[in-house]
């Protein structure tokens, strides 16, 4: 079944439909999610709210975008209001995908280094962190970040050099952490 | 076009992922051992090259959410005042495609003029309601049906009067209290209604005791829900306890499979196991999951059900 015979399912009232839309983009959105909550429980919390809003709203989607954007959008919104009403209960320190190293020895330097880029990426505010997630985790073209965060392209770039940059910086100082340390 | 220019079409490129090899080389030919590109470009090229699969739950996360989010559609569309005006309008015509669904709302309208019209008139309203419920529990046989039920039970609590009735108190549009007996089906579809959306583990654990004596194929489902889906863990055992009484079921050991595959507790998985080794469940079931990542994460288990698949 195409994506849009599958909205058009959905749209005539089967669920069966729409449990396979989330089963195609689950992961997708929990990967957004994460990227906010910082945390499992509260990425599955926002995806379960993102569904929800995408069923409620599948009537207004037209077409003029690519629905993986307009999702994300949904995403991106929803997250935002998550973020909002979860604010104080937020702890900067919680990474819990990056809490257990994983088995093989040889892959904890390979860890170490993601976990620590991984890290600097939370240093950046929230649509830039989006835009870097969106553009290099996602592969999503300029146009479709620029449609998913309601700006110009050339802002989207903007974004990007500035993250480059401040990602790079942050990671120095990690460096320079850990050359201290030792 | 100036050196400068050139630098900076070359870098919309890289960032926008449309550079080619070629230009690649003319970028760093023309950035040269200028620091600020260099590490520009090595942050790009890390980023390009990490893998981020790390951000996924498991398979079993996922299907809550998604069993989460189908329950609550189902009650919001049998809710629809709940929800914004336009909302309102879609729900009410997405009302006359489903039956069963239009029966429901119009009882809730005309209970509702009623209730306004006439002081006596809650009554005939329950009775109404009553009559429709009791309909509907009597034709349903399958879980499956209780999931798409038009009804939504709410407040939902039971007390066995004695060993053959139990009192059902519920909220379906209207306050309903009754006794009935055992084996009556709306005893059946309530207590179904109680595993599938549990308000509290008090009931939730009635539910799964009084399901015992009058098993049968949507409550046997309905205890493999539980068993599954139930948020609480004691909810869960017993649901498990219950099943492990049946043990040519095919369902059930399927449901017992599952649970050694998916289930966060390692007690219930290791009780999984125990009903496997005690019912002979096809081995080639059992090694199948001793192959999954999930069960790799619990070595208790992994470690006992590798000695019973290698004992016989």
């Amino acid at each position: 079944m195409s994506e849009m015979e599958l909205i058009n399912s959905i749209r005539d009232g089967s669920l069966e439909s729409f449990d396979q839309l989330m089963l195609n983009y689950q992961n997708h959105v929990y990967r957004i999610a994460y990227n906010f909550a910082r945390n499992s429980n509260g990425a599955m919390d926002i995806t379960q709210n993102v569904f929800l809003k995408i069923y409620q709203k599948l009537d207004t989607f037209r077409g003029n975008s690519q629905f993986r954007t307009w999702i994300t959008r949904i995403a991106y919104n929803e997250s935002q209001n998550w973020l909002k009403k979860n604010k104080k209960h937020f702890n900067i320190e919680q990474y819990d995908h990056l809490a257990s190293p994983p088995p093989q020895e040889d892959e904890v330097l390979a860890h170490e280094n993601k976990a620590a880029l991984l890290r600097s990426l939370y240093t950046l505010n929230t649509k830039y962190r989006i835009a870097v997630v969106l553009r290099y985790f996602e592969n999503y073209s300029i146009r479709d970040i620029a449609e998913t965060l309601a700006c110009s392209e050339g802002v989207v770039k903007n974004m990007l050099f500035r993250s480059l940059k401040k990602l790079k910086a942050s990671l120095q100082i990690v460096d320079l952490g850990v050359k201290n340390v030792g | 076009m100036s050196a400068k220019n050139i630098i900076k079409k070359l870098m919309d490129k890289l960032i926008s992922g449309t550079l080619e090899q070629h230009e690649l080389k003319q970028l760093q030919d023309l950035t040269g051992d200028d620091p600020a590109y260099k590490d520009l470009i090595k942050m790009h090229n890390k980023l390009s090259s990490i893998d981020h699969s790390y951000l996924t739950a498991s398979e079993s996360e996922f299907k809550k959410m998604r069993e989460n989010v189908l329950r609550q559609i189902r009650v919001q569309e049998l809710n629809p005042l709940d929800n914004k005006f336009d909302l309102l309008l879609g729900k009410i015509w997405s009302l006359f495609i489903r039956p069963e669904m239009a029966v429901a709302a119009l009882t809730l309208i005309i209970g509702f003029f009623l209730g306004r019209i006439s002081p006596g008139a809650s009554g005939q309203f329950s009775s109404m309601i009553l009559n429709q419920i009791s309909l509907f529990a009597s034709e349903n046989t399958d879980f499956i049906d209780t999931k798409n039920s038009p009804y939504q039970y709410s407040n939902i609590s039971l007390k066995e009067i004695d060993q053959e009735k139990i009192e059902l108190s519920f909220d379906v549009s209207t306050h309903l209290q009754l006794v009935r007996e055992k084996d009556d089906p709306l005893v059946r579809e309530v207590i179904a209604q109680s595993l599938l959306n549990p308000d509290n583990v008090g009931t939730e654990l009635r539910a799964i005791t009084y399901s015992e004596t009058i098993l049968d194929n949507k409550l046997k489902d309905a205890l493999i829900f539980s068993m599954h889906n139930a948020p609480v863990l004691a909810a869960r055992l017993k649901a498990m306890s219950t099943l492990m009484k049946y043990q040519t079921d095919s369902d059930i050991q399927n449901a017992f499979i599952k649970v050694l595959k998916e289930e966060s507790s390692v007690k219930m998985r290791l009780m999984a196991l125990d009903y496997i080794e005690q019912n002979a469940v096809e081995k080639e079931k059992l090694a199948q999951v001793l192959e999954s990542a999930e069960l790799k994460k619990s070595p208790a288990v992994w470690i006992k059900a590798k000695k019973y698949l290698e004992s016989n």
